[in-house]
Order: structure tokens, then sequence, then C-alpha cells
């Protein structure tokens, strides 16, 4: 198979960095160009990896290669829809980042962007080629779990927003300003648009689709920054499964400009549990395990070290194939409406006090 | 009970407590003479020692109080909610406000709200085995601090002993004048034995009488779908 052309545009997603070694060694890939959205990122990008053009225009780099036939938009939430324009113009299969957008005319008009151009878009819900998550797909499909009654987890991480500061902008994360409830001094942004997982991962694994949700923000851990960072979701499914699902940047952070060791101030950076009770038992799953631990430099301080982390080699090996053998991807810009429509969902709770019905 | 009533009698005769205990369950004693709710859960040192360093200023700033207790098929799920909505005030030192709730049969998700706005996740199933041990874990996250009586990056709760032989065997002992009991029947031996030596009878009666009355909201927001104000 001939290795695809791919190139990155912007470089200020915090998901950036994951794509560095992946493009480097998958034999499928010919990494061509990165196009970075300004002068802080272009250094972080340039320290990191050697023999890649780098341009500060995405035009320019677009102009300059041709022969590009992919592209990872790993860029702030507001941007998607112009670089998807820009993509689609050009006949470029798109990576979109986990959120493509949160506004919903927004997200029809990238729907027909890219079934008009015939493009692959594949968004990023590396969740999926985790190992962990493979074999509880599978424990379902056998019927070991019976009927799934509920399905609770966490999708928890630090905060990003001093390494990524657009993520505490709520224009560019969440597209605009919107009060997250009357009297309240924060804004939409925070800590869900961070974390669409689970809320993907419900759907797939009971089969069903959300029937109501209801949301509560909590205060604050971080109180100067103007968006949620602690907030808890519960709700029920059409096929009667119940919910409880925390989204939140609950552990917390050294405020580092660029991510790296001793980020953490609580030992683990970043948890995805899920616990599916069903008829026939429980399930209870660590995502990210099992791992070492260390306090060593620089803090000093009890660190958890994770031991896996490779999701973006199976999410990057279906996103070639996708391309190549015209292939609907697993998450796609029409099954994924429904996910971000929950997560508006959550906000709406919040700022109403009462569960949304789908 | 028998068994638990003697480590009861010799704790209120070592601390000559005069006023007459009498087990009746797991759940509630006679203390003279009125039949009173132990809520022995507050006796469970891993709850004393949360409430200390949430109450005592080790955690600033208390933002949210995740619960999740997964317990035996033939438990009610409801009696496990006013288990744990008593551990929430319990630990956090603060009243419950409002509450929100759903149900799948035997498993339930609430979101309580306590004073100052901290929000409590209580996730509940009774879908374990006849003979499984409960399964739980208590959370309070807050801007200085995180407390928890699981152990960082794992999902289960450590033994203190571990023995692999030809039978294998665990043992967690954590009371030496009631060695041999378990962490829960310790903890209904010294909430029996702690409710005659203060003499809080009314205390805890009144502390049911408000329980029940929040496990009946969640009752009614389980039916209404409707968050209900306590």
């Amino acid at each position: 198979m001939k290795p695809l052309k791919i190139a990155m545009m912007s470089m200020t997603h915090g998901h950036t960095r994951k794509y560095y070694q992946t493009l480097m060694d998958n034999p499928k890939l010919d990494w061509v160009a990165v196009a970075t959205a300004n002068d802080e990122v272009k250094e972080i990008f340039l320290n990191s990896v050697k023999g890649i053009p780098c341009y500060d225009s995405e035009i320019e780099m677009l102009d300059a290669h041709p022969e590009i036939e992919a592209v990872v938009l790993a860029s702030e939430n507001s941007e998607h829809l112009r670089q998807m324009k820009l993509c689609a113009e050009r006949g470029i299969h798109i990576l979109s980042m986990k959120i493509p957008t949160f506004d919903m005319e927004e997200y029809d008009e990238m729907i027909d962007i890219v079934e008009k151009n015939n493009l692959v878009c594949q968004i990023e819900l590396e969740m999926h080629y985790n190992p962990v998550i493979v074999r509880m797909k599978e424990m379902i499909a056998n019927g070991e779990i019976g009927k799934i009654k509920s399905f609770n987890a966490t999708n928890i991480t630090l905060s990003p927003v001093w390494a990524f500061p657009w993520q505490g902008v709520p224009e560019k994360s969440y597209g605009k300003r919107v009060s997250i409830k009357d009297g309240d001094h924060r804004f939409r942004g925070g800590a869900l648009c961070d974390h669409p997982h689970i809320f993907d991962m419900i759907r797939h694994m009971t089969g069903s689709d959300f029937e109501s949700v209801y949301a509560e923000v909590a205060p604050n851990i971080r109180p100067d920054i103007e968006e949620e960072d602690m907030l808890s979701v519960i709700g029920k499914m059409k096929d009667g499964t119940i919910f409880s699902l925390d989204p939140s940047w609950s552990k917390m952070e050294e405020r580092l400009k660029v991510p790296g060791p001793g980020w953490e101030v609580f030992p683990k950076r970043m948890e995805v549990n899920i616990t599916l009770n069903g008829e026939k038992g429980t399930l209870m799953a660590d995502c990210f395990g099992p791992n070492v631990y260390h306090n060593g430099l620089p803090n000093d301080r009890y660190t958890v070290q994770y031991t896996y982390f490779d999701e973006w080699i199976g999410l990057i090996d279906e996103f070639v194939d996708n391309i190549r053998n015209n292939k609907t991807p697993l998450i796609n810009l029409r099954w994924h409406r429904r996910t971000i429509e929950a997560m508006n969902a959550v906000y709406e709770s919040i700022q109403t006090g009462k569960f949304v019905k789908f | 009970m028998i068994y638990l009533q003697e480590k009861l009698d010799f704790l209120l005769d070592k601390y000559s407590v005069d006023t007459k205990a009498e087990l009746k369950d797991c759940k509630t004693a006679v203390i003279d003479g009125v039949v009173t709710p132990i809520l022995s859960h507050r006796l469970e040192r891993r709850f004393i020692e949360l409430k200390n360093i949430v109450q005592g200023g080790t955690l600033f700033g208390v933002s949210v109080m995740r619960v999740a207790r997964i317990v035996n098929k033939n438990a009610n799920i409801f009696d496990e909610l006013y288990r744990e909505l008593d551990l929430c005030r319990f630990i956090l030192g603060k009243e419950i406000v409002a509450i929100t709730a759903v149900q799948n049969e035997n498993t339930l998700n609430v979101i309580a709200t306590a004073e100052t706005g901290i929000v409590c996740t209580i996730e509940i199933s009774a879908t374990l085995s006849d003979g499984e041990k409960p399964k739980d874990k208590h959370e309070i996250i807050s801007q200085r601090g995180i407390a928890c009586d699981v152990v960082v990056d794992t999902q289960l709760k450590q033994d203190s002993i571990y023995f692999f032989g030809e039978e294998n065997k665990k043992f967690t002992d954590v009371d030496f004048e009631l060695y041999g009991l378990s962490v829960e029947d310790i903890a209904v031996v010294r909430s029996a034995f702690q409710i005659a030596q203060n003499k809080s009878a009314d205390l805890m009666l009144t502390f049911d009488k408000e329980l029940k009355l929040m496990v009946e909201k969640a009752k009614e927001s389980v039916k209404t779908g409707e968050r209900q104000v306590i």
C-alpha cells in the first residue's frame, strides 16, 4: 500500500504530541509537513521533532505540498470548521480532534462539506483503540455481563489550560461565551469540553441512545479559571440503562507551559474507569493500568508513571484503511453528532436545573 | 449476634457504662429500652479519618464527594442510599439540601447537593453474587487535595494480610480490643457502645428521621424525574 501523505495543522491541541511518534514510525504514513498557529507552538514542535518542514501558514503549507492527502486538525475547537473548509477545497481527508464543534448548525455544515466532497472525516476518539476497551466490548458481546443496568464512568484529568491556553477561553473551547447558569461567574467550555469519550462509549457499549440527562456543576477547584472544572452527570438511556458520568478536571496540576515530568500535583494525571453493572454481575475496569510509580525528579512527589498510551497507533491504522479502502470511520461525523448533543444537554441541564429529555 | 453482644458487654463492663445496650441486629440496638438506629458505618475508622481530614483543615475548599457502592444482589439499594447519604453528611459536616436520582431495578445513581454547593454523586448497585463482600469507594475532592479510602491507581481496597497456601486466606484486623471481628462487626459493636456511653440515642433517632426523608425524596425524584429540594 502506498504510504499516506499526511500533514498536521495548528499544533495547539493537547493531543498534538501524541501523533509525533506514530507519524514518524507508521510505515503506512509519509509525514510531509506541519503548519503551526503561532511562534510558541512552533518552537515546541521544532524542539520535539526534527526533519519535518514547518510552515507559519496553512495555505503556504498546502500550496508547497500539493501531494498532501490527509491532515490532522490539531487545533482549538473554534478553528475546525474553517480548516475543514480549507481541506475540502483541496480534496484532503480529515482527522478531526474529539470536538468538531458544539454549534449544531456548524456541525451540520461540516457533515455537508465532507459528504459533498466525498472525504473521510474521522473523529479522534482514541479510547476505541485501547485494549481494555476492546476486552470490555468483547465481554459485553459474549453476554458475560448480561443486560447492562448501569454504566458508571470517569474521564478525569488534570486541567490542560496552562499548557493549552485556548481550552481556558470559552470562545475557543465552546465556540462562544455562554454563562454556565444564572448568577454564576463561570462560562461553558471547561472540563466537559475536554472529555467526550464516556458520552460516546456508553452508546457503543449499550447499543442504545440517550433518553435523559441531568447534571450539576460543583464549585471549581481552580477558582481562578473562568470555566467549569468540576461537574457530575446522571441520566438514562432509551434501553433503561442508567448512567453516572464524571468528566471533571479533578486532578490538580502544576501550571506548566509545556507538559512533562512534574506536571502532576495529585499523583495520577488521568483516569478512565468504567463500571458496568449487569444482570450477571459487575465489571470494573481501569483503562490505563497497571502502572509503575516513583517519587523522583523533578519534584520528589509520588507519581503514577503510565505504562501504556498507544491508542494513536490503532487510530491512525484505521484512518489510513478508511482512506485507502473508501470506508466510513467508526467515529464519523454523523455518529458523533449525538454525543455532542448529549454534551450540550449537560450544559442545558446545569443551566435549567432539570433533566433534558431527548 | 450473640458473639457481638458479648463483645459489647465486654466494652460496657470495662469502661463502666451503666446504660443498657442490646444489639437487635446490625442496624439497631435497644438503648435503655429505646430501639435506636446505630448508623454503625460512622464508626468505621476509615470514615472517621476521612471526616478528620475534611473537617480538620487538611483539605481546603471541598468541591465534590464521589461515592460508589456495590453490594449483594439481595440488598435493598435504598438502604444503601440511606447509609451513603449519612456518610456524606458525616464526612462533610454539611446538610444535604437537594437530591436527584435515577433507578434501573437494582441500580441507583444519585446527585445530592450539600450546603455551600458541594456536589455528592452516589452510585449504588446490588449486583454481587452471594458471599461476595461489598465494594465501595469514598472520595472527597477539594481545591487543596483529594482524600479517598482506596489507594491511588487501584480499584479495590487492600487487605492487611494475604496467605497463599493450600487454602488462600486474607485478613484485615483493625481493632485490638475487638480482635477477631470483621471491620463491619467492629463498627456495629463500637457504635452501640458509643451511643450507650454518650447517651446519644435521641440524636441517632433524629438522624434516622432526616435520612428516611432524604431517601423518600430520592424515590420521589426517581418517580417524577425532577430534582427534589429537602
